[in-house]
């Protein structure tokens, strides 16, 4: 079974957005806060439409905002 | 930081209070009164209709008050509070048929505490599950 995780940079793409905050992310993406300091946190990992609304409110790639890591 | 709850967070921690608090008044009851006026005190369960959800909801909630996330945590803390409530009943079911035997008997006013219990182990056990994902999740 492959073991990946999945890496995110949603901490540096709202920083690199004007300082955008959780908050503002989470209700333009149309999730909670909480979700968004989970995602960053890298303790959930989002469905498919997540993902790319967060790509979307960025205005990059979905690969740009989260990439595949193989913890082997 | 300031890391304010989810509305299914606080329901969780509202529905805890509200079903510990239950089964607690069952207990004192129980003993100061007998099994049947402390079954009085399951009806403590129907607070849970107030809990901060169902408040929100009636006065408007805030634009995203429940994601995908909260709902696979509330999809895998009903399996858990149900998978919970099931080894409770069979445990509650096997328990008399151990203490009184084949061919023991029960009062049936017994048996209204089977659903009553069942619904206070449901929500404690599904409550737990809530809380401890949101914890891990941290």
């Amino acid at each position: 079974m492959p073991n990946d995780r999945l890496r995110n940079q949603i901490r540096r793409l709202r920083f690199e957005s004007g300082e955008m905050t959780q908050e503002e992310l989470g209700g333009r993406a149309g999730v909670t806060r909480q979700t968004i300091i989970a995602l960053e946190a890298g303790k959930y990992v989002p469905s498919l439409v997540l993902a790319l609304r967060i790509a979307r409110v960025f205005n990059v790639k979905v690969e740009d905002v989260f990439q595949l890591e193989d913890r082997e | 930081m300031e890391n304010r709850m989810t509305s299914l967070e606080r329901s969780a921690w509202f529905e805890l209070t509200v079903a510990t608090l239950a089964a607690v008044a069952y207990g004192a009851l129980f003993l100061l009164f007998g099994s049947g006026p402390a079954l009085g005190a399951l009806a403590l369960m129907a607070l849970t209709a107030f809990g901060p959800s169902n408040r929100g909801a009636a006065r408007g909630a805030p634009r995203v008050a429940l994601d995908e996330r909260d709902h696979a945590i509330m999809a895998r803390s009903s399996l858990v509070g149900y998978s919970v409530f099931w080894l409770a009943f069979v445990a509650a079911t096997m328990g008399v048929w151990a203490l009184r035997g084949g061919r023991g008997s029960i009062a049936v006013d017994t048996l209204p505490l089977f659903p009553a219990a069942g619904w206070v182990v449901l929500t404690i056990g599904r409550s737990i599950a809530t809380l401890v994902q949101y914890a891990r999740g941290r």
